[in-house]
């Protein structure tokens, strides 16, 4: 049975029905990226990175190949705290376009969970990337933090295709 | 918003299906101009690979981080942190959209310092043949 897509909220004059064939998997979704871990200790529970002023720190990255007429979904997921308010935000990544940026992370301890995800058409080779950017004039330190079983960044990436 | 970095190619048909069509160079990803937009977060909807620029969506921030009465702000300790009212969320739109609209594109490249945006003709060739149209949308 042919699947029917009304795209978006756009007024019945301009809607367009797309019926593909079928959706089939194309990435599996269920595998994060590397974990996030300590650059000096190693350890993934506890992070500590010091950013440069107006740069950005990749805290997750994960590298696909995706099918020609693939539709793709990341989400990447921090749990962060700035050493400052106002000064990092969260940016997420898919096919070498910048598609969202969070607010300002809270200082606070303990740290926050942030998510952001999003959907992207990508096709053959594409990275999907969760960064840290540190919007001050001076090095900060961004705290990044795991341990008994959830970890401290990753992203996670799957998609369909039509078929 | 006037965006930057490197794009690679458009796809038609990935336009028709996300509204944006736009496939950006891993090491230069195509983004908005280096502007700081203040306390809120954004989401891309779509490209305009002819005037250079991106239509996002602005959210404000749920939350505000607050500096102490005389507090340092290189300490960590003296930051707070709480639920933004209604009128700070107003104030933080207000600041987002007075970045922009006070100036320019050509101003604001000069005040970000990000370069012009790259496009290979084939690129915009294509876009303007057949520019994306509304795609999947998240119902929140």
């Amino acid at each position: 049975m042919p699947l029917d897509f009304t795209k978006g909220s756009v007024s019945q004059d301009f809607a367009e029905k797309v019926t593909p064939g079928a959706l089939a998997e194309d990435v599996e979704g269920d595998t994060l990226s590397a974990i996030a871990t300590d650059a000096d200790t190693g350890n993934d529970d506890h992070i500590k990175s010091n950013v440069a002023a107006d740069a950005e720190l990749s805290l997750a990255l994960k590298n696909l190949n995706f099918d020609a007429s693939s539709i793709a979904f990341s989400a990447g997921f921090a749990c962060a705290a700035g050493n400052a308010g106002n000064i990092f935000k969260l940016r997420l990544y898919m096919g070498g376009l910048q598609m969202q940026e969070s607010a300002f992370l809270e200082n606070q301890s303990p740290a926050l969970t942030y998510v952001l995800r999003d959907f992207k058409a990508l096709s053959g080779s594409q990275n999907c990337e969760l960064k840290a950017h540190n919007s001050s004039g001076g090095f900060v330190t961004l705290w990044l933090y795991g341990g008994n079983g959830p970890v401290a960044a990753a992203i996670a990436v799957g998609s369909v295709k039509l078929v | 918003m006037p965006i930057t970095g490197r794009v690679l190619d458009y796809d038609p048909k990935a336009g028709q299906i996300d509204g944006i069509g736009v496939d950006g160079d891993n090491n230069d990803p195509v983004k908005i101009i280096n502007i700081s937009l203040g306390n809120v977060s954004w989401r891309l909807v779509t490209i305009d690979l002819v005037d250079d620029l991106a239509e996002i969506e602005v959210s404000p921030g749920e939350r505000i981080n607050i500096l102490k009465d005389g507090g340092n702000p290189d300490n960590p300790e003296d930051w707070i942190s709480r639920p933004a009212t209604d009128e700070e969320k107003q104030g933080f739109l207000d600041y987002a959209r007075d970045a922009i609209e006070k100036h320019t594109k050509d101003e604001l490249y000069d005040i970000s310092g990000s370069k012009r945006l790259v496009k290979p003709v084939e690129a915009v060739n294509a876009y303007i043949e057949k520019p994306p149209k509304l795609g999947l949308r998240f119902t929140e």
